[in-house]
């Protein structure tokens, strides 16, 4: 083929990504190649600092440049509320929400034996003492999967003896999402799942 | 639901075929090796996203073509129209599923929504074959009728799947998974009761169903039956709590052997299904004929259960069936399917159909040669 070593070493890279291919890879490899010398280094630079300045919440788990973290430090949070997510990209989408103004705690997956991940994979140990610490409630808010529901039911197990409140996000329809047009098995397990008012 | 038109790009040995159906019955005539099969197998496709047959999607893809793309015009009940379109690309082995130009979001979703039900020789091995090959016809049956046991079945099986990587991996490291196995004992309960409960109310139900379309086809008095056999023993009138605490308790019974054979030995995935004519097990004591006509009338059930079900008329394709039953048993059924609903039939032999479809004015004629389909109106069918 007629191209260049560089260009092919960078499509090379760019295709071990996850979702993308050969042929994205190629085009983003000849876009990098167009642009001006100056956004190059920009990305490069920024791709670098993710690696050098991100690192983990020693508190909650979650990412960040700062450590605790900033909602850890921030002492407006309502400091007995624990929200256990699976994810960091997890607490972005309920902060969005803004109705949750409680902690979080981040284990970085789901049990999964057939991905080799069981209790030990995950930061589940990190979890316990600061349950024992005054928390009144933690909430389960794991991914509405098998693996997700696995996690729950492990972790309400592994809680139980703390005393403490231990819920569950419902699991029926996505917020925004119209009673009609939902399918029949998340309205149905919405109506099983369903709490007093 | 109608299929009023069809149309197959690239699909096995049809480079471009188009056709439209009859409401009634559609006879597809030719020689082996024509393409007959392959135009039940494209129905299949639009109704059910994948073959009755064939495991992968690429095989089906025409011999040198890199994609085929199947598309039908479908009328329900109601008479609303659907344009449904199947297209597959063998490059990124993507297949795609478009009503109405606008693409279905999980394939699962649409499983249901275009009822069909098939009889094909390969259909056979659910009298005769193993257990599984009758759980998958009652599985097939209830997730065309109910989405949320498609999801439940789904959800049991890859809980299955992560509670036997942990037996196996115990066993192999010859060390005790502990705790890290309990909340997958406890997800395989809970999914698989929902099986379980879903699987015998089905089976009670249909086994009326099946008694009833065999006495129509045989015009005799033998009693055909179905008895749903649970791996989870459990008392006929259990409830759902009872059922799960049991599954549990035969669980933990199981568990020292599950952990010398490194799989879960107990649940929905080892049930049994038993077909039964005149109270004898149909596997081992039934003729060729009654083995045929049992799955006939299985076939007649699940048509009237889905209709009950869907609340939509399935299309029914009956493939190379009349072959195999004789002439009497033919005309019953062709008598009985006539009524029933639109039909597509392939056969190599005009004789069967001859005399049977000249009262069925609406009827349709088609004849396939290497891939290529003529259509001739049944008004001037001769024989
Ligand atoms: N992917 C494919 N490309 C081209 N031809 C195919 C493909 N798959 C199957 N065929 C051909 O289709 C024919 C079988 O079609 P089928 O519909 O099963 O025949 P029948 O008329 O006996 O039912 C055979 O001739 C076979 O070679
Ligand atoms: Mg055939
Ligand atoms: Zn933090």
């Amino acid at each position: 083929m007629y191209t260049a070593e560089s260009v092919e070493q960078l499509a090379e890279q760019f295709a071990q990504l996850p979702g993308i291919g050969r042929k994205t890879a190629h085009r983003l490899a000849l876009y990098i190649l167009k642009m001006e010398r100056e956004e190059v280094t920009t990305l490069a630079q920024a791709l670098v600092n993710v690696k050098d300045k991100v690192r983990y919440c020693s508190v909650c788990s979650n990412i960040t440049e700062s450590d605790p973290c900033r909602i850890c430090s921030d002492v407006k949070r309502d400091q007995s509320f624990i929200c256990v997510v699976e994810e960091p990209s997890d607490v972005l989408a309920l902060e969005k929400t803004r109705e949750f103004r409680g902690l979080y705690h981040v284990l970085g997956g789901a049990l999964s034996p057939l991905d080799g991940i069981g209790p030990d994979e995950l930061r589940v140990k990190e979890l316990l003492p600061r349950v024992s610490n005054g928390v009144q409630e933690v909430i389960l808010a794991m991914n509405p999967n098998v693996e997700g529901e696995a996690t729950t039911l492990y972790l309400s197990k592994l809680l139980k003896p703390f005393g403490v409140k231990v819920t569950r996000i419902a699991r029926g329809l996505p917020m925004g999402s119209d009673l009609e047009f939902a399918d029949e098995a998340t309205l149905s397990r919405a109506l099983e799942g369903r709490v007093a008012v | 639901m109608r299929v009023t038109g069809l149309r197959l790009e690239n699909f096995r040995n049809h480079a471009l075929t188009r056709l439209s159906g009859s409401d009634s019955v559609n006879v597809f005539l030719g020689d082996n090796g024509e393409g007959k099969t392959n135009i039940l197998e494209a129905v299949s496709y639009l109704c059910l996203t994948k073959s009755f047959y064939a495991g992968n999607d690429r095989v089906a893809a025409q011999i040198g073509k890199e994609y085929f793309v199947l598309e039908g015009e479908l009328r329900s009940d109601r008479g609303l129209d659907f344009t449904v379109r199947v297209t597959f690309d063998a490059a990124s082995a993507q297949k795609k599923f478009l009503v109405n130009n606008a693409e279905v979001e999980t394939l699962a979703s649409v499983v249901g929504r275009f009822p069909v039900v098939i009889l094909s020789p390969e259909g056979g091995l659910v009298t005769t074959g193993s257990p599984s090959d009758r759980r998958k016809f009652i599985d097939i049956a209830i997730s065309q009728a109910s989405k949320r046991y498609l999801d439940e079945l789904l959800e049991y099986r890859r809980v299955l799947k992560q509670r036997n990587k942990i037996l196996l991996d115990a066993k192999i490291a010859r060390h005790d998974p502990g705790d890290a196995i309990e909340p997958w004992s406890e997800s395989l309960v809970d999914h698989g009761t929902e099986l379980i409960v879903k699987r015998r109310e089905f089976v009670k139900d249909f086994a009326v169903q099946v008694a009833d379309a065999f006495q129509k086809l045989t015009g005799e008095q033998e009693t055909p039956s179905l008895r749903y056999l649970p791996s989870v023993d459990i008392d006929d009138g259990a409830d759902s709590a009872a059922i799960a605490s049991e599954f549990a308790v035969q669980l933990t019974e199981n568990f020292s052997e599950e952990r010398r054979t490194g799989s879960t030995l107990v649940g929905p995935h080892r049930d049994e299904i038993e077909f039964t004519i005149n109270g004898l097990d149909l596997r081992k004591f039934a003729s060729q004929g009654q083995h045929k006509t049992f799955l006939v009338a299985l076939k007649v059930a699940e048509f009237h259960y889905l209709k009950e079900q869907c609340n939509e008329t399935p299309v029914l394709l009956l493939d190379d069936v009349f072959s195999e039953l004789d002439e009497h048993r033919s005309h019953r059924l062709l008598n009985m399917v006539g009524q029933l609903g639109q039909t597509f039939i392939t056969s190599t032999s005009e004789q069967v159909f001859a005399g049977a479809l000249e009262s069925n004015s609406g009827a349709k004629r088609f004849f396939v040669k290497q891939g290529v389909v003529t259509n001739e109106e049944a008004g001037n069918f001769v024989h």
